[in-house]
């Protein structure tokens, strides 16, 4: 091919001139790509709640069989702890479906190139991003959960994996969300960046939805 | 996040413009480790796997001559010792050496078959192929260092064990990403009229391969971060301690480990046809075969540290039974081809590779059945003798027998022969992938690969996995464990286990000839001869034959239009480069 390639390539591809149109390129290359590696960690998630979920009824069950035989049991979340629907979890949860529906304004704004409200959108949703961060953190001093050999439950390791895994989540989406803001105020037209910002949407999406579960599986059946 | 470094093509004409390539490397030691070209990626993930492949050898050979004398540990220093090399060797196989290799042969053919320029995400390919390389070395390291993750029977979790689990977890994040990046390029670069169902096999069982790592690495990923936030606690180690490698083993077994063997059933569906100069007979059912035997191989449910029963389960049973038939389609597809051809094929060394691997793989799928045939067995035994029971015959053997299947399996499962179907399934991937690098070898290397050595090679490395596995087999029957060193003195055992030891040796002088191929097609270059087209030395079916060897930057010179998964086959087939060539 070394000696034939440029001659096909100009002008504009002869030798195939005959077969039909040139290829139309598969739209959504970014966004496929992204729901693939969202997947990925939402079975990154899947695994860490199975391991919740088993650890957990493992220890209960063993406990049931001490409290029966007249032994002193620990229980799967130490007394001292406060794993409880306090008001910076519900903050914390509402902050990310406030960011679900600005994370769309991003969106909504990209596809009609109003840069305006699309930079406005990306930097409520950012922000939003890092409240939960904020959130999260004082959560966490607030939990009174310690990964140590007096408490005997696995509670703490799996509680702080999940939850920290999640800010991961959450700090990845702020930098792709950082690196849609830089497209877009380095292009006149952003309207050719939604694919972008789409893709940036359908992992908040995932992130949040994934909060959703941490939710019911931490918070509330515990 | 080098994966949203894509900026969308307005079009093809635009991704094909011969200047944009002109900026791609052409020399791997100049430019090469920046590269963004996905033949530079694919051979350096190539080069790695080879050389953490020769390391993975060397480490198998030590621990089975560790295993020739049962009495006592002489090689290493301890039996904890034997423990690392034992599961780094698991482990390196695996994600250093099989699917590292597979993912080179995949990241340079795939857009070659599809008839794409590049890569979807040419620089997250790159970033996962350094993120490996370095987090191995890493790995690697933190094992020799008293590191690893073995069941050392204390709580104690030392720094280098936490560095094993966080490099191991960047082991597998880089192979997740590249898997992604197959998947998309797959699902996205396709040539004009390549549907999903004319796709080469090869790169077919790629896709399925891909899916099946992207769904269940990531669990991977969670076990060992699980893991290493656990052991950063103070002292109290749920997850940690004695049964460090437990918890990670679904990894490195039945079923999970077959879906690192996919792509032998997709590189079989490639070769044959074009050996026999026919389309593949039954194509459509080849590849529902291939997507069902990735379907039953993925393993993140059988975890059985966290559900002990997991073994036992209705789908990791019936998985297991069942792998054979999606191979026995394959091989089925390629005798119909055989037989309509109505000749015989043209003998090459990637054909006889290919074929080895599927015999190893199918030596495997028969293993990994007699690992499960308890729970298949003992369940309808027993039913039997229940029946016998209500008609009035006393055949409490039946019962017996059930029992027995029950307790004897059950120890046999977490024997040596567990060993000896993980070795069969890696070897059948890695004979694959061999088989692709002598098949693909003018598009990857620019050169032929010697027959002969080819063959020899591949005779090596199939005849020593079958001798170091199937003494490893026999000896999970006289209740040899997989992993101690050390274990009551037996006759016979020893024997077995020297035997295995010779088999080592012979895959890894069979690497050695791969490494010798290679050697003699780089420096002596392909025969002169002016009856074999050295862009088409094969016949083949499919674009990537329509390239030059090695193919320019940029692949192909115009977009393709195609109508079968044999393009190069029809008659209504335009080829861009003939009218030029005249």
């Amino acid at each position: 091919m070394t000696d034939t390639s440029l001659a096909v390539i100009d002008p504009s591809m002869q030798a195939v001139s005959n077969a039909p149109a040139g290829i139309v390129p598969r739209k959504r290359t970014l966004q496929l790509g992204t729901a693939l590696m969202t997947g990925a960690s939402i079975m990154y998630f899947a695994g860490l709640f199975g391991i919740y979920a088993s650890t957990r009824n493992s220890h209960l069950r063993l406990q049931q069989v001490l409290e029966e035989a007249g032994e002193r049991t620990t229980p799967w979340i130490p007394d001292s702890a406060q794993v409880e629907l306090t008001a910076p979890t519900i903050i914390w949860w509402t902050s990310l479906l406030m960011s679900v529906v600005t994370m769309q304004w991003v969106v909504y704004s990209f596809k009609r190139n109003d840069r305006r409200h699309g930079l406005l959108a990306l930097a409520t949703t950012a922000m939003f991003g890092a409240a939960v961060i904020n959130q999260v953190v004082f959560q966490w001093n607030q939990l009174g959960l310690v990964i140590d050999d007096v408490s005997g439950t696995a509670a703490a390791s799996l509680i702080y994996t999940i939850t920290g895994s999640h800010v991961i989540m959450i700090c990845v989406g702020l930098v792709l969300l950082l690196f849609v803001a830089i497209r877009a105020l380095a292009s006149s037209d952003i309207s050719v960046h939604t694919d972008f910002a789409a893709s940036a949407a359908v992992f908040w999406y995932a992130m949040f939805s994934l909060y959703f579960v941490i939710w019911l599986l931490i918070f509330i059946t515990k | 996040m080098t994966i949203t470094e894509y900026e969308p093509a307005e079009s093809v004409h635009e991704l094909m413009a011969p200047e944009v390539y002109q900026r791609l490397p052409k020399n791997i030691l100049t430019d090469g480790f920046s590269s963004g070209d996905h033949k530079v990626i694919g051979r350096v993930w190539m080069l790695g796997a080879v050389l953490f492949g020769l390391f993975t050898l060397v480490a198998d050979i030590l621990v089975r001559l560790e295993r020739i004398d049962t009495d006592s540990v002489a090689i290493f220093s301890n039996a904890f010792a034997y423990e690392q090399w034992f599961t780094l060797q698991r482990v390196s196989l695996v994600f250093l050496f099989v699917v590292p290799m597979l993912i080179g042969i995949a990241m340079t053919m795939v857009p070659l078959q599809i008839g794409a320029p590049s890569l979807a995400f040419p620089r997250a390919a790159a970033a996962a192929l350094w993120t490996w390389m370095v987090s191995g070395v890493i790995m690697v390291v933190s094992w020799a260092i008293d590191g690893g993750l073995i069941d050392r029977g204390v709580d104690v979790i030392n720094q280098p064990t936490q560095l094993s689990m966080v490099s191991l977890a960047g082991v597998v994040l880089s192979i997740i990403v590249a898997a992604m990046v197959i998947v998309t390029t797959i699902f996205t670069e396709r040539s004009q009229g390549m549907s999903l169902y004319n796709v080469p096999l090869f790169t077919w069982s790629m896709l399925v391969a891909g899916g099946i790592w992207l769904l269940s690495l990531p669990v991977l990923m969670a076990n060992l971060i699980v893991m290493w936030v656990d052991a950063r606690g103070d002292a109290f180690h749920s997850f940690g301690g004695d049964e460090l490698f437990h918890q990670i083993s679904w990894a490195f077994d039945q079923p999970q480990v077959f879906a690192y063997a996919i792509p032998v059933l997709g590189l079989m569906g490639e070769v044959v046809p074009v050996a026999f100069r026919r389309r593949l007979k039954t194509y459509d059912a080849a590849m529902i075969a291939i997507g069902f035997f990735g379907a039953i191989s993925f393993g993140a449910y059988a975890q059985t540290f966290f559900n002990p029963g997991a073994s036992t389960s209705w789908l990791y049973v019936l998985g297991a039974v069942a792998l054979i038939l999606p191979i026995l389609v394959l091989v089925g597809a390629c005798a119909m081809t055989a037989k309509a051809a109505a000749r015989g094929p043209q003998f090459s060394a990637h054909l006889a590779l290919a074929g080895m691997a599927l015999v190893a793989l199918l030596t495997a799928g028969a293993v990994a059945t007699i690992r499960v045939a308890d729970s298949l067995l003992a369940p309808i035994f027993s039913w039997l003798h229940d029946v016998t029971e209500f008609i009035g015959l006393n055949w409490g053997w039946l019962g017996d027998f059930a029992d027995w299947m029950r307790d004897s399996f059950d120890e046999v499962a977490e024997s040596s022969l567990s060993g000896a179907m993980v070795q069969l399934t890696l070897m059948a991937g890695l004979l694959a992938a061999i088989a692709g690098l002598f098949y693909w070898a003018p598009k990857i290397l620019g050169e032929r690969l010697p027959t002969g050595l080819g063959v020899v090679a591949g005779l090596t490395m199939l005849g020593g996995a079958v001798i170091s596995a199937v003494p490893d087999a026999i000896s999970g029957f006289l209740d040899q464990p997989a992993f101690v060193a050390a274990a009551p003195q037996r006759d016979l055992v020893e024997v077995l286990n020297l035997i295995s030891f010779v088999g080592s040796l012979l895959v890894f002088a069979g690497l050695g000839a791969v490494l010798a191929a290679v050697a003699v097609g780089l420096v002596f270059g392909t025969t002169d001869d002016e009856d074999i087209d050295d862009n088409d030395p094969w016949g083949g079916h499919t674009l990537e034959w329509l390239t030059s060897s090695p193919p320019e930057p940029g692949n192909f010179a115009g977009p393709l239009v195609v109508t079968s998964e044999a393009p190069l086959l029809d008659d209504d087939f335009e080829n861009p480069y003939a009218e030029v060539a005249q």
